[in-house]
């Protein structure tokens, strides 16, 4: 397995973006140095900027990722260092557009619309009437002093650093889908050449030069990981008769085999992305579309259903149809709750 | 053309940027909206799945997710006057007599000291109509 470097531009991009956050969190007695924190984060945003417009072709839903996502982390970190929680609360708003605008890179128009009305509507500016209700005469103590920032910031930034590392762990840099396809074809290729009975023939199928089976599963797999430890480990035990070109045609075969196995192990076990026919709520409205009947957009994710909005209520008064009506339960408790705990009780008159 | 992983980790940064802020704020306001930055973070996750997948079940989930989140703000809000109410402060630190009986209280040496600097307050209004009684009292903002 290959070793991954320490020294990444992630990781230096976490390292600064945890610096930033460090220098920026209010403290009053050591002082907090805010602009360094501004200059630090700013190189953290564009190293950060840089390796996405690296990996990724340039499109317009790029543009529109870097733009909604650099707001939306922006706004986030001014809101936790924000000393004045009004101007905390306006930094949250901030942040819940620019999320609206990735929910709608997402496809998801109507949840878009129910969260701005919902955080930006009604849950910031009950915020800011607490804010005037509850009138600080003095600037708060506790404001100006966050506890444990040093500590706090390092461990939110490891928790972060291990998340995107075993995200990129997980996902090859080619694309999740391309890979399936690739594996599929190759899995059939080796299906197809136990069936043949001749010699040559099945040479020419699956030892083609450089480009035979081996090679190529290990390539559509990413290339490292713990499906090509597999494949090594396979290949030591029996798969050596198919390299070296052996005469033996039940040696090849069944070398053939347990390498097709393992390329059916990895469809089976890591296809959880890829669309199941009989789940409520696919993409196109009839769950019985079979699966390549789906439509696909260029890059081979499955489209989302033009008029999101009726399936999603389609999807809601059918199948989770107690659950919403319980969402609706809960609302109504929660408001009894929220009047009965902010009731002034009556003092009694003693007589 | 954009793949899940990026999505994935735009909701993992909004979710440690919320953690952070969750535990080293102490004003009760700043927690509670960190707590609902944390749940943008988990939407996300939700949506980009639900994206990929083709499937919508991830958005209904979010649709309850914010129907959750609009309950939990109602209830908040509740404790938050109350507890202002009770200490005169949003400082969360100041409820530190709801520990065990015999646990120490947990102090900050950093809070203690803070007693030591002035703050300056901040500016009120005068009723108005009413000349303010004294001419500090006067604000200019």
């Amino acid at each position: 397995m290959n070793e991954q470097p320490w020294i990444t531009l992630t990781n230096l991009s976490l390292l600064l973006g945890w610096l930033a956050v460090y220098f920026c969190l209010p403290k009053r007695i050591s002082g907090s140095s805010r602009l360094v924190g501004y200059g630090v984060g700013s190189v953290a945003l564009i190293i950060t900027a840089i390796q996405i417009f690296f990996t990724y072709s340039f499109n317009p839903e790029l543009v529109l990722f870097c733009l909604f996502s650099f707001f939306a982390v922006v706004g986030a970190c001014l809101m936790i260092v924000a000393q004045n929680p009004a101007h905390g609360a306006i930094c949250f708003a901030l942040t819940i557009t620019s999320t609206g605008g990735i929910f709608l890179l997402l496809a998801a128009p109507f949840v878009m619309a129910a969260n701005i009305i919902v955080y930006a509507g009604a849950i910031i500016v009950t915020f800011l009437f607490l804010l005037m209700l509850v009138k600080q005469h003095n600037a708060d103590l506790a404001d100006s002093e966050s506890r444990e920032p040093f500590l706090a910031s390092f461990t939110g930034f490891i928790l972060l650093g291990c998340m995107i590392s075993v995200l990129n762990a997980s996902f090859s840099s080619q694309s999740q889908l391309g890979a399936r396809n690739e594996i599929e074809r190759i899995v059939d290729d080796t299906n197809k050449a136990l069936s043949l009975t001749d010699l040559s023939e099945l040479k020419a199928k699956v030892i083609n030069g450089d480009n035979n089976v081996v090679t190529r599963l290990k390539i559509a797999l990413g290339g490292s990981g713990t499906w090509v430890e597999r494949i090594e480990v396979d290949v030591q035990k029996n798969g050596t008769y198919m390299i070296n070109k052996s005469d033996d045609i039940a040696e090849i075969k069944s070398a053939l085999a347990s390498l097709a196995s393992i390329g059916n192990d990895y469809l089976k076990y890591r296809s959880l992305l890829r669309p199941s026919i009989a789940m409520p709520g696919n993409s196109g409205a009839d769950p019985s579309l079979p699966l390549d009947k789906i439509r696909k957009d260029q890059s081979g994710r499955p489209a989302m259903p033009a008029d999101n909005t009726t399936f999603l209520g389609k999807l809601l008064f059918s199948d989770q149809l107690i659950a919403v009506e319980l969402a609706g339960l809960l609302l109504l408790v929660a408001t009894i709750g929220a009047i009965v705990i902010v009731r002034q009780l009556p003092t009694k008159v003693s007589s | 053309m954009l793949d899940l992983k990026i999505y994935l980790i735009l909701g993992a940064i909004l979710f440690c940027i919320g953690l952070i802020g969750f535990v080293s704020r102490r004003n009760m306001i700043t927690m509670f909206l960190s707590a609902e930055l944390m749940l943008q973070g988990v939407a996300i996750n939700f949506l980009a799945f639900s994206r990929f997948r083709g499937n919508l079940q991830g958005q209904s989930f979010v649709l309850f997710i914010l129907s959750v989140a609009a309950c939990e703000a109602a209830i908040a809000l509740a404790l938050i006057v109350i507890l202002y109410r009770a200490k005169n402060s949003l400082d969360v630190s100041k409820w530190q007599d709801l520990r065990e009986e015999d646990l120490e209280p947990n102090e900050d040496p950093e809070i203690l000291l803070l007693d030591t600097f002035q703050i300056e307050p901040m500016p009120t209004l005068p009723v108005a109509g009413h000349r303010p009684a004294k001419e500090e009292d006067a604000s200019h903002v």
